[in-house]
Protein backbone atom coordinates (compact mmCIF):
# COMPACT_ATOMS: atom_id res chain seq x y z
CA UNK A 1 0.00 0.00 0.00
CA UNK A 2 1.25 3.47 -0.83
CA UNK A 3 1.71 5.98 2.05
CA UNK A 4 0.84 9.77 1.69
CA UNK A 5 4.25 10.73 1.09
CA UNK A 6 4.19 8.88 -2.46
CA UNK A 7 1.20 9.75 -3.38
CA UNK A 8 2.25 13.55 -2.98
CA UNK A 9 5.91 12.37 -4.71
CA UNK A 10 3.97 11.31 -7.62
CA UNK A 11 1.64 14.79 -8.08
CA UNK A 12 4.85 16.51 -8.01
CA UNK A 13 6.63 14.22 -10.05
CA UNK A 14 3.54 14.85 -12.84
CA UNK A 15 3.76 18.87 -12.15
CA UNK A 16 7.32 18.66 -12.93
CA UNK A 17 6.85 16.47 -15.74
CA UNK A 18 4.07 18.87 -16.34
CA UNK A 19 6.24 21.88 -16.21
CA UNK A 20 8.57 20.33 -18.48
CA UNK A 21 6.15 20.06 -21.75
CA UNK A 22 6.75 23.80 -22.87
CA UNK A 23 10.41 23.08 -22.51
CA UNK A 24 9.92 20.13 -24.56
CA UNK A 25 8.47 22.12 -27.28
CA UNK A 26 11.26 24.28 -27.73
CA UNK A 27 13.41 21.20 -28.42
CA UNK A 28 15.84 22.30 -31.55
CA UNK A 29 15.64 19.03 -32.54
CA UNK A 30 11.73 18.11 -32.45
CA UNK A 31 10.86 17.11 -35.92
CA UNK A 32 8.14 18.86 -37.83
CA UNK A 33 9.72 22.22 -37.10
CA UNK A 34 11.35 22.85 -40.50
CA UNK A 35 10.59 26.27 -41.80
CA UNK A 36 7.43 26.94 -43.40
CA UNK A 37 7.40 28.08 -47.13
CA UNK A 38 4.98 31.02 -47.91
CA UNK A 39 2.30 29.06 -50.31
CA UNK A 40 1.33 32.42 -51.61
CA UNK A 41 3.13 34.15 -54.88
CA UNK A 42 3.97 37.80 -54.72
CA UNK A 43 2.17 40.06 -56.23
CA UNK A 44 5.24 40.99 -58.44
CA UNK A 45 5.62 39.20 -61.43
CA UNK A 46 8.53 38.34 -63.89
CA UNK A 47 8.12 37.48 -67.29
CA UNK A 48 10.05 34.08 -68.63
CA UNK A 49 12.90 36.43 -70.36
CA UNK A 50 12.99 40.20 -69.03
CA UNK A 51 14.12 42.63 -71.28
CA UNK A 52 14.05 45.88 -70.23
CA UNK A 53 16.20 47.01 -67.41
CA UNK A 54 13.43 47.78 -64.73
CA UNK A 55 12.43 43.56 -65.65
CA UNK A 56 15.68 42.61 -65.07
CA UNK A 57 15.81 44.46 -62.17
CA UNK A 58 13.03 43.09 -61.00
CA UNK A 59 13.89 39.62 -62.02
CA UNK A 60 17.24 39.78 -59.82
CA UNK A 61 15.36 41.08 -56.70
CA UNK A 62 13.01 38.04 -56.87
CA UNK A 63 15.90 35.36 -57.36
CA UNK A 64 17.63 36.83 -54.59
CA UNK A 65 15.02 36.98 -51.93
CA UNK A 66 14.40 32.70 -53.45
CA UNK A 67 18.18 32.16 -52.77
CA UNK A 68 17.85 34.01 -49.12
CA UNK A 69 15.11 31.77 -48.55
CA UNK A 70 17.25 28.58 -49.44
CA UNK A 71 20.45 29.54 -47.93
CA UNK A 72 18.03 29.92 -44.78
CA UNK A 73 17.25 25.73 -45.28
CA UNK A 74 20.67 24.51 -46.56
CA UNK A 75 23.15 27.00 -44.96
CA UNK A 76 24.95 27.49 -48.35
CA UNK A 77 25.13 31.15 -48.82
CA UNK A 78 27.55 31.05 -52.53
CA UNK A 79 24.76 31.58 -54.53
CA UNK A 80 23.22 34.43 -52.32
CA UNK A 81 26.85 36.23 -52.35
CA UNK A 82 27.01 35.94 -55.87
CA UNK A 83 24.08 38.52 -55.83
CA UNK A 84 26.29 41.10 -54.18
CA UNK A 85 29.23 42.89 -54.35
CA UNK A 86 31.82 42.32 -51.82
CA UNK A 87 31.29 45.57 -50.15
CA UNK A 88 27.86 45.41 -50.24
CA UNK A 89 26.34 46.13 -46.73
CA UNK A 90 23.78 43.05 -47.69
CA UNK A 91 26.52 40.89 -47.62
CA UNK A 92 26.47 41.15 -43.99
CA UNK A 93 23.11 39.03 -44.02
CA UNK A 94 24.62 36.21 -45.82
CA UNK A 95 28.03 35.96 -43.47
CA UNK A 96 25.38 35.62 -40.40
CA UNK A 97 23.55 32.96 -42.19
CA UNK A 98 27.09 31.55 -43.16
CA UNK A 99 28.12 31.85 -39.77
CA UNK A 100 25.37 29.93 -37.68
CA UNK A 101 25.47 26.93 -39.89
CA UNK A 102 28.90 26.60 -39.96
CA UNK A 103 28.87 26.72 -36.02
CA UNK A 104 26.30 23.69 -35.92
CA UNK A 105 23.50 26.43 -35.81
CA UNK A 106 20.56 26.94 -37.74
CA UNK A 107 17.40 29.04 -38.70
CA UNK A 108 13.77 27.87 -37.87
CA UNK A 109 11.04 29.62 -40.28
CA UNK A 110 12.96 32.06 -41.15
CA UNK A 111 12.31 33.34 -44.65
CA UNK A 112 11.03 36.49 -46.46
CA UNK A 113 7.95 36.64 -48.43
CA UNK A 114 8.34 39.43 -50.58
CA UNK A 115 5.16 41.81 -50.68
CA UNK A 116 6.42 44.63 -53.25
CA UNK A 117 9.23 45.01 -55.49
CA UNK A 118 9.69 48.95 -56.56
CA UNK A 119 11.92 49.32 -59.32
CA UNK A 120 13.03 53.22 -59.86
CA UNK A 121 15.65 55.81 -60.90
CA UNK A 122 16.95 53.54 -63.92
CA UNK A 123 19.52 55.00 -65.35
CA UNK A 124 22.21 53.64 -67.50
CA UNK A 125 24.04 50.25 -65.67
CA UNK A 126 22.27 52.07 -62.47
CA UNK A 127 19.05 51.35 -60.95
CA UNK A 128 17.50 50.80 -57.54
CA UNK A 129 14.89 48.37 -56.12
CA UNK A 130 12.86 49.54 -53.41
CA UNK A 131 11.41 45.81 -52.07
CA UNK A 132 9.00 45.45 -49.25
CA UNK A 133 9.17 41.76 -47.75
CA UNK A 134 7.39 40.15 -44.37
CA UNK A 135 9.44 37.88 -42.32
CA UNK A 136 6.96 36.03 -40.11
CA UNK A 137 8.39 34.81 -36.86
CA UNK A 138 11.53 33.04 -36.46
CA UNK A 139 14.15 31.66 -34.07
CA UNK A 140 17.75 31.16 -34.61
CA UNK A 141 19.63 28.06 -33.03
CA UNK A 142 22.89 28.22 -31.73
CA UNK A 143 25.11 25.06 -32.63
CA UNK A 144 24.40 24.03 -28.78
CA UNK A 145 20.59 24.17 -29.68
CA UNK A 146 20.17 27.45 -27.59
CA UNK A 147 17.89 29.86 -29.36
CA UNK A 148 19.78 33.11 -29.92
CA UNK A 149 17.53 35.16 -31.59
CA UNK A 150 12.97 34.20 -30.91
CA UNK A 151 11.83 36.91 -33.46
CA UNK A 152 8.08 37.71 -34.06
CA UNK A 153 9.43 38.54 -37.21
CA UNK A 154 8.58 42.12 -38.96
CA UNK A 155 8.91 43.59 -42.58
CA UNK A 156 11.90 44.33 -44.34
CA UNK A 157 11.89 47.61 -46.27
CA UNK A 158 15.29 48.30 -47.91
CA UNK A 159 16.42 50.11 -51.41
CA UNK A 160 19.24 48.21 -53.26
CA UNK A 161 21.41 49.78 -55.60
CA UNK A 162 22.36 47.80 -58.43
CA UNK A 163 24.28 47.54 -61.57
CA UNK A 164 24.69 46.28 -64.88
CA UNK A 165 27.59 44.23 -65.04
CA UNK A 166 29.40 43.30 -68.50
CA UNK A 167 28.01 39.84 -69.01
CA UNK A 168 24.19 42.07 -68.82
CA UNK A 169 23.98 40.61 -64.95
CA UNK A 170 22.75 43.22 -61.83
CA UNK A 171 24.35 42.85 -59.25
CA UNK A 172 23.44 44.41 -55.49
CA UNK A 173 26.09 47.00 -55.08
CA UNK A 174 24.80 49.09 -52.05
CA UNK A 175 21.63 48.46 -49.50
CA UNK A 176 19.80 50.57 -47.60
CA UNK A 177 17.47 50.17 -44.91
CA UNK A 178 14.48 52.39 -45.49
CA UNK A 179 13.05 51.88 -42.00
CA UNK B 1 15.96 15.66 7.11
CA UNK B 2 12.02 13.99 7.13
CA UNK B 3 10.33 12.73 3.48
CA UNK B 4 8.52 16.20 3.35
CA UNK B 5 11.85 18.32 3.23
CA UNK B 6 13.39 15.87 1.17
CA UNK B 7 10.42 16.37 -1.24
CA UNK B 8 10.64 20.22 -0.88
CA UNK B 9 14.36 20.40 -2.39
CA UNK B 10 13.20 17.72 -4.78
CA UNK B 11 10.99 19.93 -6.11
CA UNK B 12 12.96 22.94 -5.78
CA UNK B 13 15.56 21.34 -7.67
CA UNK B 14 13.67 20.06 -10.47
CA UNK B 15 12.34 23.67 -10.70
CA UNK B 16 15.60 24.69 -10.54
CA UNK B 17 16.78 23.05 -13.56
CA UNK B 18 13.82 23.60 -15.44
CA UNK B 19 14.31 27.49 -14.91
CA UNK B 20 17.81 27.34 -15.14
CA UNK B 21 17.40 25.35 -18.53
CA UNK B 22 14.85 27.24 -20.02
CA UNK B 23 16.09 30.62 -19.08
CA UNK B 24 18.92 31.47 -21.69
CA UNK B 25 17.07 29.15 -24.34
CA UNK B 26 13.98 31.92 -24.22
CA UNK B 27 14.63 34.84 -22.45
CA UNK B 28 16.30 37.78 -24.89
CA UNK B 29 18.57 40.02 -23.97
CA UNK B 30 17.31 43.87 -24.23
CA UNK B 31 19.33 44.96 -26.45
CA UNK B 32 19.00 42.31 -28.74
CA UNK B 33 17.69 43.16 -31.73
CA UNK B 34 13.93 42.25 -32.38
CA UNK B 35 14.03 40.79 -35.79
CA UNK B 36 17.44 40.81 -37.30
CA UNK B 37 16.67 39.84 -40.64
CA UNK B 38 14.23 42.62 -40.90
CA UNK B 39 17.02 44.35 -43.29
CA UNK B 40 19.43 44.00 -45.51
CA UNK B 41 21.42 47.15 -45.28
CA UNK B 42 24.49 48.38 -43.28
CA UNK B 43 25.15 51.57 -41.21
CA UNK B 44 26.58 54.58 -43.59
CA UNK B 45 29.57 55.80 -42.09
CA UNK B 46 32.31 58.19 -44.07
CA UNK B 47 32.20 59.27 -47.30
CA UNK B 48 34.71 60.35 -50.29
CA UNK B 49 34.85 56.84 -52.37
CA UNK B 50 32.87 54.17 -52.85
CA UNK B 51 33.66 52.20 -49.10
CA UNK B 52 30.99 53.79 -47.66
CA UNK B 53 27.90 56.90 -47.19
CA UNK B 54 27.38 59.38 -45.10
CA UNK B 55 24.89 60.91 -42.21
CA UNK B 56 25.38 64.48 -42.06
CA UNK B 57 22.40 66.93 -40.27
CA UNK B 58 21.60 69.86 -40.23
CA UNK B 59 20.93 70.85 -43.46
CA UNK B 60 23.35 69.92 -46.70
CA UNK B 61 24.93 71.03 -49.63
CA UNK B 62 26.30 69.80 -52.43
CA UNK B 63 28.52 71.41 -54.94
CA UNK B 64 27.87 72.40 -58.55
CA UNK B 65 24.17 71.47 -57.79
CA UNK B 66 21.11 72.76 -59.96
CA UNK B 67 18.79 74.68 -57.59
CA UNK B 68 16.45 73.41 -59.90
CA UNK B 69 17.13 69.60 -59.45
CA UNK B 70 14.92 67.61 -57.32
CA UNK B 71 18.39 68.03 -55.01
CA UNK B 72 18.54 71.49 -55.24
CA UNK B 73 15.06 71.98 -54.23
CA UNK B 74 15.40 69.60 -51.31
CA UNK B 75 19.01 70.76 -49.76
CA UNK B 76 16.70 74.68 -50.27
CA UNK B 77 13.72 73.07 -48.70
CA UNK B 78 15.45 72.07 -45.50
CA UNK B 79 18.63 74.05 -45.15
CA UNK B 80 17.53 75.31 -42.04
CA UNK B 81 16.15 72.08 -40.41
CA UNK B 82 18.07 70.95 -37.37
CA UNK B 83 16.46 67.70 -37.11
CA UNK B 84 16.74 66.90 -40.50
CA UNK B 85 18.75 63.54 -41.80
CA UNK B 86 20.69 63.22 -45.13
CA UNK B 87 22.52 60.29 -46.04
CA UNK B 88 24.65 60.19 -49.36
CA UNK B 89 25.20 56.46 -50.36
CA UNK B 90 27.56 55.38 -53.05
CA UNK B 91 25.47 53.71 -55.76
CA UNK B 92 28.10 50.79 -55.41
CA UNK B 93 30.64 50.21 -52.86
CA UNK B 94 33.59 48.46 -53.62
CA UNK B 95 36.02 45.88 -51.59
CA UNK B 96 39.24 45.42 -53.91
CA UNK B 97 39.74 45.01 -57.75
CA UNK B 98 36.68 42.41 -57.94
CA UNK B 99 34.32 45.17 -56.88
CA UNK B 100 35.87 48.02 -58.91
CA UNK B 101 35.24 46.05 -61.88
CA UNK B 102 31.79 45.02 -60.73
CA UNK B 103 30.85 48.52 -59.78
CA UNK B 104 32.38 50.05 -63.02
CA UNK B 105 28.63 50.85 -63.86
CA UNK B 106 28.07 53.40 -61.26
CA UNK B 107 31.34 55.49 -62.73
CA UNK B 108 30.14 54.82 -65.90
CA UNK B 109 26.49 56.76 -65.37
CA UNK B 110 28.22 59.92 -64.10
CA UNK B 111 29.82 62.14 -67.39
CA UNK B 112 32.94 63.02 -64.97
CA UNK B 113 34.56 59.50 -65.25
CA UNK B 114 36.33 60.21 -62.14
CA UNK B 115 33.15 60.67 -60.31
CA UNK B 116 31.22 58.77 -58.22
CA UNK B 117 27.65 58.26 -58.74
CA UNK B 118 25.69 58.58 -55.16
CA UNK B 119 22.46 58.36 -54.06
CA UNK B 120 21.15 60.66 -51.73
CA UNK B 121 18.21 60.08 -49.17
CA UNK B 122 16.17 62.38 -46.74
CA UNK B 123 14.14 62.23 -43.47
CA UNK B 124 12.77 65.07 -41.59
CA UNK B 125 13.70 63.50 -38.06
CA UNK B 126 15.49 60.10 -36.74
CA UNK B 127 12.55 58.24 -36.91
CA UNK B 128 11.23 58.60 -40.07
CA UNK B 129 11.76 56.57 -42.74
CA UNK B 130 14.27 57.59 -45.67
CA UNK B 131 13.11 58.64 -48.96
CA UNK B 132 15.78 58.76 -51.96
CA UNK B 133 15.54 62.77 -52.77
CA UNK B 134 18.04 62.14 -55.86
CA UNK B 135 21.29 60.21 -57.35
CA UNK B 136 24.22 62.77 -57.81
CA UNK B 137 27.71 62.60 -59.39
CA UNK B 138 30.40 63.90 -57.12
CA UNK B 139 34.05 63.87 -58.27
CA UNK B 140 37.05 63.02 -55.79
CA UNK B 141 37.31 66.65 -54.09
CA UNK B 142 33.26 67.50 -54.54
CA UNK B 143 32.19 66.52 -51.16
CA UNK B 144 28.73 67.10 -49.21
CA UNK B 145 29.11 69.20 -46.60
CA UNK B 146 26.38 69.84 -44.00
CA UNK B 147 25.62 73.37 -42.87
CA UNK B 148 27.38 72.70 -39.22
CA UNK B 149 30.81 71.56 -40.75
CA UNK B 150 30.77 75.14 -43.66
CA UNK B 151 30.08 77.13 -40.47
CA UNK B 152 32.67 75.97 -38.25
CA UNK B 153 35.10 76.55 -41.22
CA UNK B 154 33.34 79.86 -41.37
CA UNK B 155 33.93 80.78 -38.29
CA UNK B 156 37.47 80.14 -38.38
CA UNK B 157 37.97 82.39 -41.34
CA UNK B 158 35.41 84.95 -39.71
CA UNK B 159 37.04 85.99 -37.08
CA UNK B 160 39.82 87.54 -39.21
CA UNK B 161 37.89 89.41 -41.31
CA UNK B 162 35.74 90.80 -38.61
CA UNK B 163 37.63 94.41 -37.67
CA UNK B 164 39.46 95.40 -34.91
CA UNK B 165 37.93 98.37 -32.56
CA UNK B 166 39.44 101.46 -32.97
CA UNK B 167 38.50 103.51 -29.98
CA UNK B 168 38.52 106.88 -29.63
CA UNK B 169 36.62 109.91 -27.25
CA UNK B 170 35.99 113.22 -27.86
CA UNK B 171 36.74 115.84 -26.21
CA UNK B 172 40.43 114.69 -28.23
CA UNK B 173 41.89 116.42 -24.91
CA UNK B 174 39.92 114.70 -22.13
CA UNK B 175 36.88 114.49 -20.86
CA UNK B 176 35.26 117.47 -18.13
CA UNK B 177 33.51 116.35 -15.11
CA UNK B 178 30.06 115.79 -15.39
CA UNK B 179 29.52 116.45 -18.96
CA UNK B 180 29.49 113.13 -21.36
CA UNK B 181 32.30 112.09 -22.52
CA UNK B 182 31.63 110.68 -26.33
CA UNK B 183 33.47 107.36 -27.47
CA UNK B 184 33.69 105.55 -30.47
CA UNK B 185 34.20 102.10 -31.22
CA UNK B 186 35.60 103.07 -34.53
CA UNK B 187 33.57 100.12 -36.05
CA UNK B 188 30.24 99.82 -38.19
CA UNK B 189 27.67 98.90 -36.78
CA UNK B 190 27.34 95.97 -39.57
CA UNK B 191 29.53 94.19 -41.61
CA UNK B 192 29.08 92.46 -44.78
CA UNK B 193 31.90 90.29 -45.93
CA UNK B 194 32.87 89.72 -49.70
CA UNK B 195 31.55 86.45 -50.84
CA UNK B 196 34.22 83.62 -50.19
CA UNK B 197 34.52 79.92 -51.16
CA UNK B 198 34.41 77.49 -48.11
CA UNK B 199 34.44 73.85 -49.64
CA UNK B 200 33.22 74.94 -52.55
CA UNK B 201 31.07 76.98 -51.55
CA UNK B 202 30.29 80.98 -52.13
CA UNK B 203 29.82 82.06 -48.34
CA UNK B 204 28.57 85.32 -47.74
CA UNK B 205 28.98 86.83 -43.84
CA UNK B 206 26.90 89.67 -42.32
CA UNK B 207 28.10 90.76 -38.91
CA UNK B 208 26.15 92.83 -36.16
CA UNK B 209 27.57 94.00 -32.74
CA UNK B 210 27.50 94.54 -29.25
CA UNK B 211 30.16 96.83 -27.52
CA UNK B 212 30.43 96.79 -24.01
CA UNK B 213 32.61 99.64 -22.66
CA UNK B 214 34.29 99.61 -19.19
CA UNK B 215 34.68 103.87 -18.74
CA UNK B 216 36.09 103.21 -15.48
CA UNK B 217 37.04 100.44 -12.65
CA UNK B 218 33.57 98.45 -12.37
CA UNK B 219 32.25 100.74 -14.32
CA UNK B 220 30.38 98.71 -17.69
CA UNK B 221 27.78 99.84 -20.00
CA UNK B 222 26.99 97.74 -22.97
CA UNK B 223 25.31 99.82 -26.47
CA UNK B 224 24.20 98.32 -29.57
CA UNK B 225 25.95 100.85 -31.54
CA UNK B 226 29.47 101.67 -31.65
CA UNK B 227 29.36 105.00 -30.85
CA UNK B 228 30.44 108.08 -33.15
CA UNK B 229 31.79 111.70 -33.12
CA UNK B 230 29.84 114.74 -32.34
CA UNK B 231 27.30 115.45 -31.93
CA UNK B 232 26.70 111.35 -32.24
CA UNK B 233 26.61 111.06 -28.27
CA UNK B 234 25.09 107.38 -28.39
CA UNK B 235 27.93 106.32 -26.62
CA UNK B 236 28.71 108.63 -23.80
CA UNK B 237 29.62 108.65 -20.04
CA UNK B 238 29.90 111.59 -17.44
CA UNK B 239 32.93 110.98 -14.99
CA UNK B 240 31.91 112.86 -11.42
CA UNK B 241 35.63 113.72 -10.72
CA UNK B 242 38.88 114.26 -12.39
CA UNK B 243 41.66 111.58 -13.10
CA UNK B 244 42.87 109.06 -15.83
CA UNK B 245 40.99 106.96 -16.44
CA UNK B 246 41.89 103.35 -18.35
CA UNK B 247 38.78 102.60 -20.62
CA UNK B 248 38.50 99.46 -23.07
CA UNK B 249 35.73 98.22 -24.93
CA UNK B 250 35.07 94.52 -25.87
CA UNK B 251 33.08 94.14 -29.35
CA UNK B 252 30.90 91.22 -29.82
CA UNK B 253 30.18 89.53 -33.06
CA UNK B 254 27.55 87.78 -33.77
CA UNK B 255 27.47 86.19 -37.35
CA UNK B 256 24.83 84.70 -40.05
CA UNK B 257 26.37 83.55 -42.91
CA UNK B 258 24.63 81.80 -46.56
CA UNK B 259 25.70 79.39 -48.40
CA UNK B 260 25.56 79.10 -52.52
CA UNK B 261 22.95 82.12 -51.61
CA UNK B 262 21.20 79.50 -48.80
CA UNK B 263 20.51 81.04 -45.59
CA UNK B 264 20.62 82.79 -43.23
CA UNK B 265 22.57 80.11 -40.88
CA UNK B 266 24.14 80.93 -37.55
CA UNK B 267 27.68 81.09 -37.56
CA UNK B 268 28.29 78.39 -34.49
CA UNK B 269 29.30 78.49 -31.36
CA UNK B 270 29.79 81.88 -29.46
CA UNK B 271 29.81 85.44 -29.99
CA UNK B 272 33.09 86.42 -31.53
CA UNK B 273 34.39 88.82 -28.74
CA UNK B 274 37.91 91.57 -29.79
CA UNK B 275 38.38 93.86 -26.85
CA UNK B 276 40.59 97.26 -26.97
CA UNK B 277 42.46 99.24 -24.94
CA UNK B 278 42.97 100.24 -22.52
CA UNK B 279 43.02 103.87 -23.66
CA UNK B 280 43.97 106.19 -21.28
CA UNK B 281 41.57 109.45 -20.80
CA UNK B 282 42.15 112.42 -18.80
CA UNK B 283 39.33 113.99 -16.66
CA UNK B 284 39.46 117.23 -15.53
CA UNK B 285 37.74 120.09 -14.16
CA UNK B 286 36.08 122.83 -16.46
CA UNK B 287 37.06 126.39 -14.84
CA UNK B 288 35.33 129.34 -16.05
CA UNK B 289 37.62 132.07 -17.56
CA UNK B 290 36.65 135.75 -18.47
CA UNK B 291 37.16 136.63 -21.68
CA UNK B 292 37.82 140.39 -22.98
CA UNK B 293 36.19 141.62 -25.78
Amino acid sequence: MRGPTGTVLLRYALVAGLLMVPACSDDPEKPGTLPTRSQSPTPTSTSASPDTPEEQIEATMQDYFASFNRAFETGDVSELRDFSTNGCPCRDSADRIARTVDSGGRFEGAEYRVKTIRVHDVEGNTGLAEVVAVVPPYKVFDGSGKVTEDSDGGELHTDYSLVKQSSGDWIIGNTLDLE
Amino acid sequence: MNDHARLITFIALVLGLLLAGLSPTTAQADDEPQCSLCGDGGAPTTVGDQGAGSVVTSGVQFPGVDADSALGKATSAHAGCSGCEWIISPACIANGAEDSSACMGATDACADPDAIRYRVYFRPSGTAPWRLVDSVCLGPGERPASVADVGELVRERVVNLLPSADPSFQPADGGIVNLPTIFSAGEPERVEIEPFDVLGFSVTVTATAQWEWTFDHGVTRTFDVPGGVYPDDSVSHEYASTGDRAVSVTTSWTATFTVDGQGPFAVPGPAITKTAGPLTVPVREARSQLVGG
